[in-house]
């Protein structure tokens, strides 16, 4: 005999969750627990399996779990933001060897022939300064021109506002990268 | 959810870490539940339900209100537990090597207490006869009364695979309660209640 579908019809039959047997279909499974010893045994398990799990209460932690779950969300905390500044250290120190190390690359064919390093300099600094007179004179109408064409007022006004920006900006920065603490 | 739940979920949602631990004190008995009859001992209970209430913690942002808090965080634990007992498959423990007397003992006298003791025991090794996501699932439906829907939510699972695996672990139990040698008297006078 297929007991499978008198099971199945079981496990619903005990479930009130479960799919509704049909009025035929729950008759059948009453005459087949009356006269099969396999499928009584089967349910008398199941029952009591049900009860049992039923009857057991919910297991409870320790007394002191919040306390012990604030510790453990600080030590973590903690280790976020130490991982956070070795790891921006460890950045820092890579960035660090690797312009030291360009400038070693750079400096040491020059170090064979200080007196060439020498002029070449020299000639950049005057180069430099050549080209920032020539920046003055164009800039310096331009400059006198804005100064006139805003009132004192204005400029106080103006240098507020970036003041005021910038402060706003420090406070975003440090209420964005700060962690929340318990 | 009661009313001052609902306030300090609002307020923890807006940062305030004092309502969650509110919320931590609440829930703190269910969720360790769950995680002790999925994991079998009160240890590793108790690491998995500070972990899940951390995991709730960081990402708090991704709650839906919409949804219940005590099946998202059940969610959380049963995600947590799966994963715990996946890892840990091919280490082989027997239910007798594992303690069970690790519980506290609400109720004083030493018969009450051996009587716990066996319920514990004989409970815990009919979990043990379920696959991870198979036990969740009984958990949350026999202990929390959780109906299909949230448990499927909860497990990630569609409605008829919550049933069919609610199915299965019932018949695994069933036939693991049989082949247990005390179960076998009085049986069939439980079936006859049922065809009477």
């Amino acid at each position: 005999m297929n007991h499978r579908i008198y099971e199945d019809w079981l496990f619903d039959y005990l479930d009130p969750a479960g799919t509704m047997l049909e009025e035929q279909q729950s008759a059948d499974l009453k005459r087949h627990l009356q006269t099969c010893p396999q499928c009584q045994d089967l349910s008398a398990a199941l029952r009591k399996v049900e009860g049992e799990l039923r009857r057991v209460p919910q297991a409870q932690p320790e007394p002191g779990f919040t306390m012990r779950w604030q510790a453990r969300l600080q030590a973590e905390q903690a280790l976020r933001h130490r991982r956070q500044s070795m790891a921006g250290l460890a950045f820092g120190v890579g960035i660090a060897f690797l312009l030291f190390g360009s400038l070693v690359i750079l400096v040491l064919p020059w170090l064979a022939a200080p007196q060439v390093l020498f002029w070449t300099w020299l000639y950049r600094f005057f180069t430099l300064a050549s080209y920032v007179d020539v920046l003055r004179d164009l800039l310096s109408p331009l400059l006198q021109a804005a100064v006139g064409a805003l009132p004192v007022a204005g400029w106080v006004l103006a240098v507020g506002l970036v003041c005021e920006l910038s402060v706003l900006w420090l406070v975003s920065f440090r209420l964005a990268t700060n962690p929340r603490k318990v | 959810m009661q009313d001052n739940q609902v306030l300090w979920l609002e307020k923890a949602l807006q940062g305030d870490s004092q309502a969650f631990t509110w919320l931590v004190e609440t829930y703190q008995r269910p969720v360790y539940n769950l995680c002790y009859r999925m994991l079998g001992n009160a240890e590793d209970a108790e690491d998995a339900a500070q972990e899940t209430f951390l995991r709730a913690y960081k990402n708090l942002r991704r709650y839906d209100a919409n949804r219940s808090f005590s099946t998202w965080l059940l969610s959380i634990a049963a995600h947590y537990c799966i994963d715990q007992m996946r890892r840990r498959r091919y280490q082989v423990v027997s239910v007798e090597d594992l303690p069970y007397a690790d519980l506290p003992d609400p109720a004083p006298g030493v018969e009450n207490s051996l009587r716990r003791k066996e319920e514990q025991r004989s409970v815990r090794a009919l979990l043990e006869s379920l696959e991870p996501t198979d036990r969740a699932a009984v958990v949350m439906y026999y202990w929390y009364d959780c109906s299909y829907q949230e448990i499927a939510e909860a497990l990630s699972l569609t409605l008829s695979a919550v049933k069919s695996r609610l199915h299965r672990a019932r018949r695994t139990m069933a036939v693991s309660w049989q082949e247990q040698p005390a179960a076998q008297p009085g049986e069939t006078l439980l079936a006859e209640r049922i065809v009477s």
